[in-house]
């Protein structure tokens, strides 16, 4: 089989021309090594290659998609017919415009690494024997697990209309969670690193930051069920930030099927809350050029002093729409089909630090992580706080455990009344801290 | 109250094959590929090596709107090939099925296996199996490729007409789907074990949303299980997209729920959540090893009232859960975790089963060729008891009941739970009194294991779905009864 991806692309394309009215191919190969830890101890280590096709067809606007691999001849020819007889068994979309037209995009530099692609199981081996000894040397019988992922692709992107595009990235990732016990009782906490260069993974003191912070949900309590002031550290934050922007979907909301349905234009947050979508930032976990079907990528502002401006489109649902395509397809590989999804959100820092802002609170909450998952359709949270603590007088009392929070999202962005300057960085992405006034939280009698 | 289905009326119409023709299932390659791997690797002065080879044809069809919107058809294929070498485990997988990629694939699993092994602290090792060959196949009664797109197609649009005919003004988006998947994995070690099967997945979604002003709610039901197309052509609307429709309408006039602690009544499916979540991944042997369950050290000791007895059975037929062969080649069982409140026993892989002196309970399962097995769980459930839910509705003064999963998670280290449901009513003095929405609820395992009440007669085990852990995904049901908890922690805006 050719090894140039984009040749492979577009000679499906050229397949598919003519046949049906618009289509586009992605092609892509990737290698991945994975190692994971447990019980303190190197388990496995993973190599897999993987490699495939996956084509989309589109006849009168009705969809047809079809994948498979691995690359060959004959897999070409059948992901090709299989797109063209799906798409004329869909039924015709008034609403499918056009796929996207061949645009100049910004060369993002730092996505690819050749000292990342060329790592070996070895080489992640040797940093996650660090990772577990740094947990170590802060409790000798702290339980470590966790992981190290390595990945290289390359992979390239054909359209009927003439797009053709091919790039690569390569991708690290590491997670550690500690287990520590005392009288039978237990604690945890986790940490991660990730990077698309080398040069800006530092994974090395994940173990021993995860241990120092599990030592402190030791005697973990439930809150009394009430109202309290909510501080949400750099990591919270970021899950508020990933639950407001997944409702921003242009799809989600043209379906009504979101709490951000005709909020467009109108003040959603605090009017101190400003969010932008980066995603040509050099490295950034989330940067390239083009979107998942080859539209250029831009800088937006997604939320203006607390007034949402933007949804996040794709071809369809800008065409549906009638409105700008704001270039935010995404491919997770060439099994799956086109989503909608932001890039790097960044959040407009503040003039407090975190620690002031605990020091500032009287009676309330510390959520250090949480997993924020609202009723997409309403808004609605009802959840626990993962890891979070109580606070008196400006000091973290004690850690709590089997203790709810119930709000709404809007609710929520618009009793924001406070974000940090100081942040957690990750390549693309600053995560300050946001303290808000009032949440109802369900504990204890 | 009383439910439509007990735990063995699930059951599809199909019926089974002692082995697959060799024809159907175009083996012979693949049968000299693994053996020639198996040797090779042996050559090679491995401990242990265990070739797979899974292909898996999936398709699906989308209706959203009154329109279909897509249709879509995936295919991949390949080999995993794991072995120990020098104390390591390593793991390598390739899409390419010709010799010289997979040499080059085994030399990277050996080399992964000895570098790591110079370096872990525990040695990598397996139960020793016998040697056993097998060929298993779930004969479907309508395949799924026996029928056409087209046919599929009229069938989803048609779940969808109805959900929309409810109320085509508040219901604001009606979707249904059809997904079919065709599994085929072959297992060959160093012990002699060569097994095949073949199993189908075929399971169908309505999602509904509806809209009343600022007011937006959503609710879905879900169908299926192994077998072929017999599984869903014929499900009463009434209990599938009516249901759905009915159930997100009647949520707009719900209350959001009261914040704090309250006795509970959990319904089947959240009761399949609670046992699958909070207990079942704190039962998967890889989490007792490592040190990260909350039931590490307590068999034989009471930790749930006496009234709770937990399995997990694989060999549920027709369940979506179930399996002949789990993906180190061993038979799957129904395996029996607490009895009577007494923890019996944990699941195990071949690993597990080695470093803590048991049997393996076949529930090493891998999602596709490119990853390893890990200990997953299979169709896991709460047995039945003896109340009646009126009986339960009864004991209540001031509480909840919770009614169907939506999602759910666990921190088994330490034991803390969550759940969201559908939907959830206030009780008050033994009375439904208020509907409400959006409702999640935690609590600590050992805890809720305690402190249940009642356990109902009525059962229900019809929750497929999907299970995520090591970045994979299993097929998975859940269910039980009605449960009685004397409290959980519920998380509202009041």
């Amino acid at each position: 089989m050719e090894k140039d991806l984009l040749s492979l692309a577009l000679k499906a394309v050229e397949k598919l021309r003519g046949r049906i009215e618009q289509a586009d191919v992605f092609v892509e190969r990737r290698k991945e090594i994975n190692i994971g830890w447990e019980k303190s101890s190197l388990k496995q280590v993973s190599v897999g290659y993987d490699e495939g096709i996956s084509a989309r067809a589109f006849h009168k606007g009705g969809r047809g998609f079809a994948s498979a691999s691995p690359l060959s001849e004959e897999n070409i020819n059948k992901v090709v017919e299989a797109a063209i007889s799906l798409a004329r068994a869909a039924q015709p979309d008034p609403h499918f415009k056009s796929l996207p037209s061949p645009e100049e995009g910004r060369k993002v530099k730092g996505l690819y690494d050749e000292k990342v692609a060329d790592l070996s199981p070895q080489d992640l081996a040797i940093w996650g024997e660090e990772i577990i000894e740094g947990a170590k040397q802060v409790d000798e019988n702290a339980i470590v697990s966790g992981g190290i992922s390595a990945y290289s692709m390359d992979y390239a992107l054909a359209n009927t209309e003439r797009i053709g595009i091919e790039d690569r990235r390569t991708g690290l990732y590491a997670y550690v969670m500690v287990v520590l016990s005392k009288s039978g009782e237990v604690a945890s906490f986790f940490d991660f690193d990730e990077a698309r260069r080398l040069k800006d993974f530092q994974p090395l003191d994940i173990g021993e930051k995860a241990c120092l912070q599990a030592r402190e949900f030791f005697g973990a309590r439930q809150a009394p069920t009430g109202s309290y002031p909510v501080v949400f550290s750099y990591l919270g934050s970021g899950s508020i930030l990933q639950a407001v922007a997944s409702a921003a979907a242009a799809e989600e909301v043209q379906r009504k099927r979101s709490y951000l349905a005709d909020k467009k234009g109108q003040k959603i947050a605090w009017e101190g809350l400003s969010v932008l979508d980066l995603p040509l930032i050099e490295g950034g976990m989330s940067s390239s050029s083009y979107d998942g079907e080859g539209v250029p990528h831009k800088e937006l502002t997604f939320i203006e002093d607390g007034v949402l401006k933007t949804y996040f489109h794709n071809s369809y649902t800008a065409g549906k729409g009638n409105e700008e395509n704001t270039g935010h397809a995404v491919r997770g590989s060439y099994r799956g089909g086109v989503g909608i999804a932001p890039t790097n959100l960044q959040i407009k820092l503040g003039d407090w630090t975190l620690e002031e802002m605990i020091e500032d609170m009287k009676y309330g909450i510390l959520i250090l992580s949480t997993s924020i998952q609202p009723n997409p359709v309403s808004g609605d949270v009802s959840g626990p706080i993962d890891f979070g603590f109580m606070v008196e007088k400006g000091e973290k009392t004690y850690p709590l455990k089997n203790t709810m929070l119930g709000f709404n999202m809007i609710e929520l962005l618009e009793n924001i009344d406070a974000i940090s300057r100081d942040f957690r960085e990750e390549p693309g992405v600053k995560m300050p801290a946001l303290r808000v006034k009032n949440l109802r939280i369900g504990g204890g009698r | 109250m009383s439910f439509p289905f007990s735990l063995y009326s699930i059951k599809p119409n199909f019926t089974f094959v002692a082995s697959l023709s060799k024809k159907d299932y175009n083996v012979f390659d693949m049968e000299e590929l693994l053996e020639w791997l198996i040797e090779e690797a042996n050559n090679k002065g491995c401990s242990f090596v265990e070739a797979r080879y899974v292909r898996k044809l999936t398709s699906s069809i989308r209706v959203q709107d009154g329109r279909i919107e897509e249709l879509s058809q995936r295919e991949s294929a390949g080999i995993g090939i794991r072995v120990i070498a020098n104390g390591g485990w390593g793991f390598s997988a390739s899409a390419s099925l010709d010799k010289k990629s997979l040499s080059a694939c085994l030399k990277e699993a050996i080399a992964s296996a000895v570098a790591l092994g110079s370096k872990a602290r525990e040695k990598a090792e397996v139960k020793e199996m016998e040697g056993l060959e097998d060929r298993k196949e779930l004969r479907c009664k309508i395949s799924p490729q026996d029928v056409s797109s087209e046919d599929k197609a009229q069938m989803v649009l048609e779940w969808e007409r109805e959900a929309k005919g409810v109320d085509p003004q508040r219901l604001s988006n009606t979707l249904a789907s059809l997904n079919d998947v065709t599994r085929e994995e072959m297992v060959y070690n160093s012990w002699g074990v060569k097994v095949e099967s073949k199993l189908v997945h075929t399971l169908a979604n309505v999602f509904v949303s509806a809209s009343e002003g600022e007011v937006r709610q959503s609710a879905f039901e879900r169908r299926g299980g192994t077998g072929g197309y017999e599984l869903v052509e014929n499900i009463d609307p009434e209990e599938f997209s009516l249901k759905a429709a009915k159930k997100a309408l009647e949520l707009l006039s719900a209350s959001p729920p009261p914040a704090g602690t309250f006795p509970a009544i959990l319904d089947p499916e959240v009761v399949g959540l609670f046992v699958h979540e909070a207990l079942g991944h704190n039962a998967e042997a890889d989490a007792v090893w490592s040190g990260h369950s909350i039931i590490k050290g307590k068999k034989g000791q009471e930790i749930a009232a006496p009234s709770v007895t937990i399995v997990d059975d694989a060999t549920i037929e027709g369940a979506f859960g179930f399996y002949f062969y789990d993906s180190e080649g061993t038979p799957s069982k129904r395996n029996v975790i607490i009895e009577d409140g007494i923890l019996l026993d944990y699941l195990y892989n071949l690993e597990t089963a080695m470093k803590m002196e048991a049997m393996p309970t076949g529930n090493a399962r891998a999602e596709g060729y490119e990853v390893p097995p890990v200990v997953r769980m299979s169709n896991t459930f709460m047995a039945p008891g003896n109340w009646t839910f009126e009986e339960m509705l009864a004991e209540i003064k001031e509480g909840v009941y919770l009614k169907g999963g939506r999602w759910g998670y666990v921190y088994p280290e330490r034991g803390q739970f969550t759940f969201n449901v559908q939907e959830a009513w206030l009780v008050r003095d033994g009375e439904l009194k208020e509907h409400l929405r959006d409702v999640s609820m935690s609590g600590m395992t050992l805890e809720t294991l305690k402190k249940i009440k009642g356990v109902s007669k009525d059962f229900k085990l019809a929750s497929p779905g999907y299970c995520g852990k090591s970045g994979q995904t299993a097929f998975v049901d859940n269910g039980g009864p009605y449960v009685l908890v004397e409290e959980i922690t519920v998380g509202g805006r009041r």
